[in-house]
């Protein structure tokens, strides 16, 4: 049977190889069809130019960086203060009873499709911003309010993890020493908890800036560096989606780019998760 | 004869339908060691918790009973916990230092309970506190080190150093020596007989020879009720039920 066995391994193995695989293909294909539009057009003027016009050769994607960075704030403006709250409750303030019934219907906000989101954001929140605020109505505003609602789900769990797995003793050691719950909470629980309660805003993030489909709905698309949060503004990810379909030649290459350039601001989100998550 | 300072009347707890304590009745002096015995699950650490109302924490308890610290009721529904917390210190089993270092361990409950305090004065009592707990002249080189990287003998004193530094009226220690070699038992023994002339002291624990040195008053828990309680001596040379005797000559428990 020890050949049975063996089998079983190196299947067990391919299977997860091929996973890797598609990873690193993946990652090599956006490099070959993405680097040399960003050679030819010179590296600075690829990140720090603000004229986007492919079909007659300017490709400067400044805008939509800042763009997509305004937004990810703008979520995290919205949703951590929220996320937050609603974990520390959870966690340390409500009956274990409702925490159990209560965690697993904010992950169900997580299942929700993205072009629900959109949907919603585009019928409802939309036109709230254009008659009280002004502007378009599709802004910078609305793309981060909807942003922000769709990281809850990936904040508010995995700050709930953190909490949870700061020993009790800790809580009981706190509360014998006169502390009410509410100072253990902010004295021993998140600084305790700090580490996992970053790595989750930081997987938050990654979340906020790869979004792509609310985010065309809401955020109005125009090509152009916001200069408040009532202009429209198109990110990274929608600038892919949008041109895409009717793309040739070097507009297609600067697409890939444009991907390129997203691949290593997640990379370096993801890096940075793990690396604070390992560090305890 | 000394003061009562705690004293427990027809105290029974529940835990869901389990029933923990059932009809307890004891007194606690002013000043005094109280010793506390019995075999696992008879009722002790829960009274102890019922002390500084820690019960609190659990869900799906039910108290009956009086419990009179100083002629007040404690166990009355909106009594201030936090503060009774404040006067009755607690000393758990497994050395529990929070993760920060050995100054800012002691310096936690000073620094809660809000009082205009100057620097020098926090450092003193810090300073006081470890000496105390005879633990100052271990550390007194390295206060802003992480508690944690102490011996476990040493948490354990840090734990009740940190207790003392809340000026408690009452220190509730849970088994203190449970996991402890013999040298710093006896070091620790050795703190509570120097603090029981400010403090009055409960003291759990299932060496029965720890009672039998440390303890003023002792009382003897079996199956959630209080089997016998009297002065320590005579208690250990005549006891009056023959459980307590089967107990303490280590025929059970």
């Amino acid at each position: 049977m020890l050949t049975r066995e063996k089998l079983i391994e190196k299947a067990l193995l391919l299977l997860a190889l091929s996973a890797i695989g598609s990873l690193a293909l993946i990652t090599i294909f956006i490099f070959l069809e993405g680097l040399p539009i960003i050679l030819k057009t010179g590296l600075s003027h690829f990140i720090f130019g603000a004229h986007w016009a492919p079909t007659k050769g300017h490709f400067g994607i400044l805008a939509m960086i800042l763009s997509s960075l305004y937004v990810t704030l703008g979520a995290l403006i919205f949703g951590v203060p929220l996320a937050l709250g609603c974990a520390i409750v959870l966690a340390e303030f409500a009956p274990p009873s409702l925490t159990r019934i209560l965690k697993p219907t904010i992950e169900l906000l997580a299942g929700i499709p993205s072009v629900v989101y959109g949907f919603l954001g585009v019928i409802l929140l939309v036109p709230l911003i254009r008659t009280y605020l002004g502007g378009p109505g599709l802004s910078l505003l609305a793309a981060s309010l909807i942003l922000g609602i769709m990281i809850l789900p990936t904040v508010i769990s995995i700050s709930i993890d953190a909490m949870h797995a700061v020993p009790t003793l800790y809580r009981e050691g706190s509360i014998a020493l006169g502390a009410t719950q509410w100072q253990t909470v902010r004295k021993l629980v998140l600084p305790a908890a700090r580490s996992g309660i970053i790595t989750a805003i930081i997987l938050g993030m990654g979340r906020a800036i790869g979004e792509t489909m609310a985010v065309i709905m809401v955020a109005g698309n125009a090509l152009s560096i916001p200069t408040s949060i009532l202009d429209s503004v198109r990110t990274l990810t929608a600038n892919i989606a949008l041109e895409l379909g009717y793309a040739s030649g070097a507009h297609r290459e600067a697409l890939f780019a444009t991907g390129i350039v997203l691949f290593i601001i997640i990379m370096i989100l993801n890096t940075a998760a793990t690396l604070i998550a390992g560090r305890r | 004869m000394l003061p009562v300072k705690i004293q427990v009347r027809e105290l029974t707890f529940h835990y869901g339908s389990h029933c923990a304590i059932q009809g307890l009745n004891l007194d606690i002096y002013q000043g005094e060691i109280l010793g506390l015995m019995g075999p696992a699950k008879s009722g002790k650490t829960t009274f102890l918790r019922v002390l500084n109302r820690m019960c609190d924490l659990i869900p799906n308890v039910r108290i009956q009973g009086s419990v009179r610290l100083d002629d007040e009721e404690i166990l009355a529904p909106h009594y201030d916990v936090d503060s009774l917390r404040r006067r009755i210190g607690m000393v758990f089993a497994k050395p529990v230092p929070l993760p920060r270092s050995i100054y800012e361990n002691l310096a936690f409950a000073p620094r809660l309970q809000k009082k205009p305090q100057h620097r020098d004065d926090l450092a003193e009592l810090v300073e006081n506190s470890l000496k105390a707990a005879q633990l100052w002249d271990e550390v007194k080189d390295r206060l802003h080190d992480s508690a944690l990287k102490l011996s476990g003998g040493q948490q354990q004193r840090l734990c009740l150093a940190r207790t003392l530094a809340m000026a408690p009226e009452v220190i509730l220690l849970d088994e203190p020596t449970s996991g402890l070699d013999p040298i710093s038992t006896a070091r620790i023994e050795e703190t509570l007989t120097a603090l029981k002339k400010d403090f009055t002291i409960v003291l759990v624990s299932n060496n029965t020879k720890q009672i039998a040195r440390c303890s003023d008053k002792v009382a003897f828990l079996l199956m959630s009720r209080l089997v016998e309680y009297g002065v320590t001596p005579e208690v250990f040379m005549v006891p009056k039920q023959k459980e307590t005797d089967d107990y303490i000559s280590g025929r059970f428990g």
